[in-house]
């Protein structure tokens, strides 16, 4: 079967063990938009944990991010927003977490979008969904990182910096308009 | 580095059509992508496809976000025995000739060490009352790896010139 799409894996990791926070580095400047899929869970022990993303930068903050939330439980739904007035998470969603039924990960999808411009500050559509069989959540957000620069690395860090278990896994996709 | 979100198989409604099945799944992908535009020919406004994997009729759970334009809601289901999409196609009391579209992503279905994770999202604009959004997100307690996959329309059938493609997606 013929390849389709421009679906390109730039980089992949999987952890045979529980580990914290993952960078892409030296992301090349060729595509149009990025997608990062994460396939997880978090060791913090909750029933669920926050998932953030950065950009440009190796440390679990940074500011100028702003985000708007959609959110459901499949018994309530609810609708946030923060500011760059703020505390700012990066872009974030969330994942299921150590109490949380045992082998359950999440799916959490970042599509950063036109990531190569130095014209435009960086929008970041966010889907986040985990179902528990008996609890859950599911995020759709948007997030608006206000630089111009364009994005060569980005940084998956967690709520209050617990590890990922073992098995997740982050892979960062190329999409190219044409 | 290769492209690699490659189409596995895609099937078309000929006639009404209550389900179709994706089998024999090459477990050589990261994840799959199922991409339909669907119909239903029951007698109401919306329909709500069920899937399931393997043939296996149990351990389904899910969580819906739905709205309207004007409104929202929220639904559930526990241990199912499908993994139902509750309002995602509209059906013979919709607006003529309108299809939805729905997106259902399934990360690391070929693993044997964990359950299995299922996101879908689901469109339908009637230009009418009879719009929908859905969001869900599922779940198959199964460490089982899929190597099939079957889509069922619900309460209806599937129209004809409904449409069903199954792609994989390789992370490396």
């Amino acid at each position: 079967m013929a390849a389709q799409s421009t679906y390109t894996p730039i980089a992949t990791t999987t952890y045979a063990s529980p580990g914290v926070n993952y960078v892409f580095s030296n992301i090349p400047q060729t595509y149009t938009d990025l997608v990062l899929v994460v396939y997880g869970r978090n060791t913090y022990p909750t029933a669920t944990n926050a998932i953030n993303m950065y950009i440009n930068t190796t440390t679990q903050s940074s500011s100028n991010w702003s985000q708007t939330n959609l959110n459901g439980t499949g018994t309530g739904n609810s609708a946030s927003h923060q500011t760059t007035s703020t505390p700012d998470y990066g872009a974030s969603t969330s994942l299921p977490s150590a109490s949380a039924t045992a082998n359950l990960f999440g799916l959490a999808e970042f599509h950063i979008m036109n990531y190569a411009s130095t014209i435009m500050t960086k929008t970041v559509l966010i889907r986040g969904s985990y179902d528990l069989n008996g609890s859950g959540a599911l995020d759709l957000n948007v997030a608006n990182y206000q630089s111009t620069v364009a994005v060569t690395s980005l940084q998956i860090g967690s709520g209050y910096g617990y590890n990922y278990a073992a098995g997740t896994t982050f892979t960062l996709y190329g999409i190219t308009a044409a | 580095m290769a492209n690699t979100m490659t189409k596995l198989g895609s099937q078309t409604a000929t006639a009404q059509q209550y389900g179709f099945t994706f089998s024999s799944i090459p477990q050589t992908y990261t994840d799959l992508v199922l991409r339909i535009s669907a119909r239903s020919s029951y007698a109401a406004v919306f329909d709500g496809p069920a899937i399931f994997f393997n043939g296996v009729t149990s351990g389904y759970g899910r969580r819906t976000l739905g709205g309207n334009g004007t409104s929202n809601y929220a639904s559930s289901n526990t241990s199912g025995s499908y993994l139902y999409l509750d309002n995602s196609i509209p059906a013979a009391n919709a607006s003529a000739n309108v299809f939805g579209v729905m997106t259902i992503y399934i990360p690391n279905y070929a693993n044997t060490s964990y359950y299995k994770a299922v996101n879908c999202e689901a469109v339908m604009e009637t230009n009418g009352s009879a719009s929908n959004i859905t969001l869900t997100a599922g779940s198959w307690s199964s460490t089982s790896n899929i190597t099939s996959l079957t889509v069922y329309s619900g309460s209806g059938n599937f129209v004809a010139n409904s449409e069903f493609t199954l792609y994989g997606i390789k992370n490396s």
